[in-house]
């Protein structure tokens, strides 16, 4: 027995062996999505930006976000540490640092009523910035409302992070992304048949589906078919059958990156694409995507909820930067990052405005109420938060297709037509939150 | 109209049979029902496209990563084995849904939730007869038949496939007839990481490359198992390859489609109570 345990072992490490030094390599000639910033750690303009570290009491800061359990949103609350760094090493808020940690909620939405029940209970703790939960918005409000704590949230999925009181994203979320695509296959003389593709989830996937065809019913536009899927299907051969059969001129996939790359793959082994324009939502916008779905996607389109990471800009400068200088090389350079840092930097130059010797929940919810008409490169549109139980500032967003296997400007920002906007854009004049 | 799906549903058969084969060998030389397998097949698919993404040669990639999960599986095998030796068969089983959310975790840990393509060469090689077959397909297919006849003569022709069928009948007996007991487990845990290895990467390239996906793949594969009754590996073929058909016909329509993922339970189902339609004769006649 030991005997062939032990050559068990020697063969294992010898063919391991071999593996190792006769891996030729393949050539790289993937082109890398993720431009680095260009501004030195020393000049980075964050908060009052006189490079000196701040020393007084520390005001702090926390967030949720869902980081484990099979999804991973944290590099919203990573860039949003990254920022409140830098501004501690320029003068902090008046001279008074920021202490900001973020939690996992592991995708259990038990775990995220805790920890915002423990946030809205904990006085010391005046505001949430750059949250990222992807099931617990809900649950996470009631508790926020209870103790007047307010969030400036990087990233909402779910209709219930669109619908809070006390949560105010900074992205777009999925239902604008996909209708914002119906927009523009509408414009670019697409959307004769289109085929929407999506999950079938409660609160979410059958939101977004409902927003597709508000919009298609008020604009004349022919959906031919509607596929929410379960989110462990693995069978995509039905559905490329029915959009087949359908006589689709185009498609919307709702469904996340990796989904989407699978239902790709099959569209491919199967040769399906035709003649019909294929787009993905927002959720499709990430570096890796353009290399991992391969040649056959090229000109794929997706939309993306906040500037394309590679685009010039000075916010966009200035996160790639702060990325550089504060954050882990391996923290994402992405979407979701983004909506971090700039949930942070309007949370930073909010709270400037204070006395510091008077932050406390009460001021801080105040200043970030009183947060309108945010102008951003990293935007199409300002944004604001307000006192509302509906927040949807941005809902206007851009397009990008796939070009040499990485994602290049398609369109400039497109404005939602949503129909359930409507109430929103009436606040939007009547209080004066934008412009 | 229907062939595409037939196609597909065979594909996919075929992949939970050869899965399944894996397992059964397990179970049948140790006892052991190992829940971890899918997630065997999951590191083995991970670690080939980590492989591929470092620009190694895919092939030398995909044997890696079938290598580690081979490695793996014997090392659970020469850890746990003596202690699962001396336990009740579901106390076994339980033992393996350890290794499989250890695994899972160190995936998960490992890997981001971004999205992921294990797109073999094969994958895009192909043909027309009605409906589009690609060549991963027909490794599928073939390879799930070869394994499954291949597997039937070594069990019964070499000394060493007879001492695994020893083993099954009575262990302790098989130990007395000078058979080293140890030495066979440890082989049948190797040939079951290898073939967990394989089906991972398939499965892979024809469902979606998600750790978790791959991880919980098992359920569908013991369903197989059932209808091979935990002994028959041609019953195992013909159970996972019911089931894959099946379930991709129930998927053509929509009426059945929203049902098709019950499909393994429900073919499961059905053969144990016909299985079982004996006994009830019996008693009823012994009343």
């Amino acid at each position: 027995m030991t005997a062939t345990t032990a050559r068990s072992v020697l063969a294992l490490s010898v063919a391991a062996l071999l593996a190792a030094t006769l891996a030729a390599c393949v050539p790289d000639d993937s082109g890398n999505g993720n431009a680095g910033g260009s501004t030195d750690k020393d000049d980075l303009q964050c908060g009052l930006a006189n490079g000196e570290a701040a020393t007084g009491d520390p005001i702090q800061i926390g967030a949720i976000a869902t980081e484990s359990g099979g999804v991973d949103f944290s590099s919203s609350p990573k860039a949003a540490a990254a920022y409140f760094d830098c501004v501690n090493d320029n003068g902090g808020i008046n001279g008074r640092p920021i202490d900001y940690a973020y939690q996992d909620d592991q995708l259990d939405p038990t775990k995220t009523a805790q920890l915002a029940a423990g946030y809205a209970a904990d006085e010391n703790v005046v505001g949430l910035v750059g949250d990222a939960t992807f099931i617990g918005c809900d649950v996470a409000n009631a508790e926020y409302a209870k103790g007047d704590l307010y969030s400036i949230t990087g990233v909402g999925v779910p209709q219930a992070c669109f619908t809070a009181s006390n949560i105010a994203p900074v992205n777009a979320g999925p239902r604008q992304s996909a209708i914002q695509l119906l927009q523009w296959l509408e414009q670019e003389g697409k959307a004769d048949a289109v085929f929407q593709v999506g999950l079938n989830t409660q609160g979410n996937g059958d939101w977004v589906a409902a927003g597709i065809i508000e919009y298609a019913e008020a604009n004349g536009i022919n959906i031919v078919g509607t596929e929410l899927t379960a989110p462990d299907e693995s069978n995509w051969l039905p559905l490329i059958q029915k959009i087949k059969d359908s006589g689709a001129t185009s498609v919307i996939i709702v469904d996340p990156g990796p989904i989407t790359a699978a239902i790709l793959a099959a569209v491919e082994q199967q040769d399906a694409r035709g003649d019909i324009t294929w787009t993905c939502t927002a959720s499709c916008y990430d570096a890796q995507f353009g290399s991992q779905v391969g040649p056959y996607w090229e000109g794929f389109v997706v939309n993306s909820e906040l500037q394309l990471v590679t685009n010039a800009g000075d916010d966009n400068e200035l996160w790639k930067s702060v990325m550089d200088a504060y954050a882990a090389d391996d923290a994402p350079r992405d979407t979701f990052s983004q909506a971090g840092f700039l949930a942070a930097k309007m949370f930073t130059d909010a709270l400037l405005e204070l006395d510091p010797a008077d932050i406390s929940r009460e001021t801080v919810s105040q200043a970030m109420l009183g947060i309108t008409n945010y102008d951003s490169d990293l935007l199409c549109a300002p944004w604001y938060y307000g006192e509302a139980d509906e927040h949807n500032a941005n809902h206007s967003t851009r397009t990008a297709v796939i070009e040499n296997g990485v994602f290049e400007k398609l369109t400039d920002c497109i404005d939602s037509g949503d129909p359930a906007l409507a109430s929103i854009l009436d606040r939007e004049k009547s209080e004066g939150l934008v412009g | 109209m229907i062939l595409p799906f037939i196609v597909a549903g065979l594909v996919l058969g075929s992949l939970y049979a050869l899965s399944g084969v894996g397992m059964l060998v397990l179970y049948r030389t140790t006892g052991v029902l190992n829940f971890g397998y899918g997630a065997l097949g999951a590191i083995a698919a991970m670690l080939a496209w980590q492989f591929v993404e470092l620009r190694m040669q895919p092939v030398l990639a995909y044997a890696l990563g079938i290598l580690v999960a081979t490695a793996l599986s014997l090392l659970f095998g020469f850890l746990a084995g003596p202690f699962l030796a001396t336990v009740t068969t579901l106390t076994k089983a339980t033992a393996t849904l350890g290794l499989a959310l250890i695994l899972l975790g160190v995936m998960l840990f490992a890997w981001n939730d971004k999205a992921r393509t294990l797109r073999l060469a094969t994958d895009t090689m192909g043909f027309t007869i009605g409906t589009r077959i690609t060549v991963t397909q027909i490794i599928c297919l073939v390879l799930a038949t070869v394994i499954v006849v291949g597997t039937s003569i070594y069990l019964r022709r070499s000394s060493t496939g007879t001492a695994m069928r020893a083993l099954a009948s009575d262990r302790e007996l098989a130990a007395m007839l000078g058979i080293r007991v140890r030495r066979v487990e440890l082989i049948a845990w190797t040939v079951s990481g290898t073939l967990a290895g394989f089906s991972g990467i398939l499965l892979s390239s024809q469902t979606r490359l998600e750790p978790v996906f791959l991880t919980f793949i098992v359920i569908p594969v013991l369903a197989a198992v059932v209808v091979g009754r935990f002994r028959s590996l041609v019953g195992t073929l013909a159970g996972g390859l019911v089931i894959g058909v099946v379930q991709a016909i129930a998927s053509a329509f929509p009426a059945t489609s929203p049902f098709s993922n019950a499909t393994p339970f429900l073919v499961a189902t059905i053969v144990i109570l016909y299985l079982q339609r004996r006994k009830v004769v019996t008693i009823e006649v012994a009343r």
